[in-house]
C-alpha cells in the first residue's frame, strides 16, 4: 500500500472528537453521520466523502459491536484526512485474520440486524489510502485510516 | 441559472411565516416582511405552496385557456389524475373526456408506466455498481440529491419517466396517414410543480413536453364535462393497465421479482432514507423508490381530491379486472437495447453559492458559522427572517446575513419589524 507523504502527523486544520458507546445499536452510526455532515459542510468532494463515510461507519460499528466504549477522531490536514478510532474492549487476537473478507465473530443477534458479513475491515482497507490497526488482547484496539485529499 | 418553478407573489404574501419552517431545505427567508425563496436551495417540493393560506406561492404551470395558441394539443395525463374524480367515472372516460375539453388527443400514460417498470427490472438485473439504486422519477428527489447528497448521484437510475417515454413512443409511431401533425404539442397534466418543462433544461427547440397544466386547473372543466355528458363515450374504450399504480408510492416496482426493494414517501422521510444510504446502511437493498409527497404523486401539491379518498379510489381502480393488452415483450426489448428508456444526461452535483473550493477557507467558514451560532439564543424565533438560529449563523458565515438580523443583537431591527407588521404598541408607548 502506498504511504502518504505527510501521513497527517502535523497540526491539523481541524480536529473533532466523538465518543462511541459499545453495545448501543440504537445510537450506532450517529457519529459517522455527524462526521459525514462535517465533511459535507467543508465541501470535500462527493467521492472522498463517500469513502470517508464508509470507513467511519464500519469502524464505528465495530466499536458498537465488539468493544465497551471508544472514541472516534477526525482530523483534516491540508493534504489528507485522518480517522482514528480507539476503543477499550477485547482486542483482536489475529489482525491478519480479521482483515480477511468474510471473517467474522458476529453473534446471531448482530447478524439478524444486518451486520457481521465480515466485510467491515476489508471495506475500510479498500476505501482508505492507508490503514493501520494495533490491538492488545484484553485491552483494546486502535485503528488509523488515512485518506488522501489531493 | 435555471428558471424557478415556484414564485412567491409579494402582493399576496403576509410575511407571517406559514412557510418559513416547513421548508425541508431551509430555502425560505423573510425579508422586509415578505417571504422569498432562495432558488439555489429550493428543491421544488411544493410544501410552501401547500401551506400558504393566501395562494401566494404560484407554480409555473400554464393557464389552461392559454393552450389555445398551440395548434395540435396532446394531453399527457399523470396517472394521479384518474383518482381525482367521483368513483363512477372510469379512467377510460376521463381519458376520453380530455379529448373533448380542448385536447385533440390524449395518450395513455399508464401503459408507458408499465414499460418503464419493465425497463427498471432489466436495469436492476444488469446493474453491478454500488447499491442501492435510487429512483429518479420524482424530480424533487433528484434535485435534493444534486444539492445535498451529491455522493449518491451515480446511484440514481438513469431511466426516463413514463411521460417522456409515452410522448416519444407516440412520435415514433407517427404514420404518414395520421391526422396528427409531426410537430404536435404534448401537454403534461401535472400534480407536481417540479415536473414542469423548462425552456432552459435541455430539449432545445423540440422539447418532449411543450408545457404543463396543473390538475387543479383542469378539474372543473373536466368535471363539468363528465357530469353533463355521461353518455358521450360509446367508442371502444382503451382499457388501462397496471401502470396506474405509478400514482402512488410502491407503484414503480411492480414488475420486480425477488429483488430487495423499499419505498419511502414524504420529503422528510426521503431525507432520512438518503442519510441512511449515504452512511452506507442500506447497501444490501437493491432498489429504493422515493417520492417527495407523502403518498406519492397522488398527494402532489397540485391535485384536488383528499389524499385518503384518492388513495382509496386508486386501490379500487387497481382491483378492476385488468384488460389492458399484454406487454409486447419483443418490442420492449428492442427499445431497451436501442437505449430509448435511458436518459441522455445524468444529473450533476449543484453546490450552493458561497461554498469554497479551498479547504482552509471552507474550514474558516465553518468556524465563522460556529462562532456566529454561539451568539444566538437557539430558540429559533424566526424574527431574523431565517427559519432557525443555525441557518442564520450559516447565512452570516456565507456573507448573506449579519449578526444584527437577530433581534437579540439589534433593537433597531425589532422596531423595524413593529413597523412592518404594524404593531400599535402599548398605550403608554403611544
Ligand atoms: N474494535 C474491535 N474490537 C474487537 N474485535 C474487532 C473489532 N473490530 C473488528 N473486530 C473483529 O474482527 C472481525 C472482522 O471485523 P469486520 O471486518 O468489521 O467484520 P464484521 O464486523 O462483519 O464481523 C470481527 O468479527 C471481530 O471479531
Ligand atoms: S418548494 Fe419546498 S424546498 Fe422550495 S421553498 Fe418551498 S418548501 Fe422550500
Ligand atoms: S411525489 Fe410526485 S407530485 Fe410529489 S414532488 Fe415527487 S413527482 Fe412531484
Ligand atoms: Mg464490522
Amino acid at each position: 500500500m502506498p504511504a502518504c507523504d505527510a501521513e497527517g502527523t502535523g497540526k491539523p486544520l481541524l480536529r473533532q472528537g466523538y465518543a462511541v458507546q459499545g453495545g448501543d445499536f440504537l445510537a450506532g452510526g450517529t457519529v459517522s453521520t455527524r462526521i459525514k455532515d462535517l465533511l459535507k459542510e467543508i465541501g470535500l468532494s462527493p467521492a472522498l466523502i463517500r469513502r470517508a463515510a464508509i470507513c467511519c461507519y464500519e469502524a464505528e460499528m465495530n466499536v458498537v459491536m465488539y468493544a465497551r466504549q471508544g472514541t472516534m477522531t477526525v482530523e483534516i490536514h491540508p493534504r489528507e484526512l485522518v480517522i482514528r478510532v480507539e476503543d477499550e474492549g477485547p482486542g483482536i487476537p489475529d489482525v491478519e485474520l480479521a482483515m480477511q473478507e468474510g471473517y467474522s465473530t458476529a453473534t446471531d443477534f448482530m447478524r439478524s440486524r444486518g451486520f457481521g458479513a465480515g466485510m467491515g475491515l476489508p471495506n475500510i482497507r479498500r476505501n482508505a489510502d492507508l490503514l493501520e490497526i494495533e490491538s492488545v488482547v484484553g485491552r483494546g484496539t486502535s485503528l488509523r485510516a488515512v485518506i488522501r485529499l489531493v | 441559472m435555471r428558471s424557478p418553478t415556484l414564485r412567491i407573489l409579494p402582493e399576496r404574501c403576509d410575511g407571517k411565516m406559514h412557510c418559513l419552517r416547513i421548508c425541508p431545505t431551509q430555502a425560505i427567508r423573510i425579508r422586509g416582511g415578505k417571504a422569498v425563496i432562495l432558488e439555489d436551495r429550493c428543491v421544488e417540493c411544493g410544501r410552501c405552496l401547500q401551506v400558504c393560506p393566501h395562494q401566494a406561492v404560484v407554480p409555473q404551470t400554464e393557464v389552461f385557456a392559454d393552450l389555445e395558441r398551440l395548434a395540435y394539443r396532446v394531453a399527457v395525463p399523470a396517472p394521479s389524475l384518474f383518482a381525482q374524480f367521483p368513483r363512477e367515472y372510469s379512467p377510460e372516460e376521463i381519458l376520453q373526456a380530455l379529448s373533448r375539453i380542448g385536447f385533440h388527443e390524449a395518450v395513455d400514460t399508464t401503459q408507458a408506466c408499465e414499460w418503464v417498470s419493465w425497463a427498471l427490472r432489466e436495469f436492476l438485473r444488469e446493474y453491478r455498481g454500488p447499491k442501492p439504486l435510487i429512483s429518479s422519477f420524482c424530480p424533487v428527489v433528484v434535485r435534493l440529491i444534486q444539492i445535498r447528497y451529491p455522493s449518491l448521484i451515480d446511484q440514481l437510475i438513469p431511466l426516463k419517466g413514463p411521460e417522456e417515454v409515452a410522448v416519444e413512443a407516440l412520435r415514433s409511431k407517427q404514420g404518414a396517414d395520421s391526422k396528427r401533425p409531426r410537430d404536435f404539442s404534448a401537454i403534461y397534466l401535472t400534480p407536481c410543480p417540479a415536473r414542469v418543462p423548462r425552456p432552459d433544461e435541455g430539449g432545445g427547440e423540440n422539447p418532449v413536453l411543450a408545457g404543463a397544466v396543473s390538475i387543479r386547473d383542469l378539474y372543473n372543466p373536466l368535471l363539468t364535462f363528465l357530469n353533463h355528458q355521461p353518455d358521450a363515450y360509446r367508442w371502444p374504450m382503451p382499457a388501462m393497465g397496471r401502470g396506474l399504480q405509478w400514482a402512488r408510492r410502491g407503484g414503480t416496482g411492480t414488475a420486480l421479482q425477488g429483488e430487495l426493494w423499499i419505498n419511502a414517501s414524504g420529503i422528510n422521510e426521503v431525507i432520512l432514507v438518503l442519510e441512511d444510504i449515504e452512511s452506507g446502511k442500506l447497501r444490501d437493498t437493491d432498489y429504493v423508490e422515493l417520492w417527495s409527497c407523502r403518498g406519492g404523486c397522488i398527494s402532489g401539491p397540485l391535485v384536488v381530491e383528499n389524499f385518503y379518498l384518492a388513495y382509496h379510489k386508486l386501490m379500487l381502480l387497481e382491483q378492476r379486472k385488468m384488460q389492458a393488452p399484454p406487454l409486447n415483450m419483443e418490442q420492449l426489448r428492442k427499445w431497451y437495447q436501442q437505449g430509448r428508456f435511458t436518459v441522455e444526461h445524468r444529473p450533476r452535483a449543484v453546490a450552493p453559492p458561497g461554498t469554497e473550493t479551498d479547504l482552509a477557507e471552507a474550514i474558516a467558514r465553518r468556524r465563522a458559522r460556529e462562532q456566529a451560532q454561539s451568539l444566538f439564543p437557539m430558540i429559533n424565533c424566526g424574527l431574523c427572517g431565517a427559519p432557525d438560529c443555525q441557518t442564520l449563523a450559516d447565512d452570516v458565515a456565507r456573507g448573506q446575513a449579519a449578526v444584527e438580523y437577530c433581534v437579540f443583537h439589534d433593537r433597531g431591527h425589532l422596531q423595524e419589524l413593529k413597523d412592518i407588521y404594524r404593531l400599535p404598541g402599548r398605550p403608554e408607548e403611544r
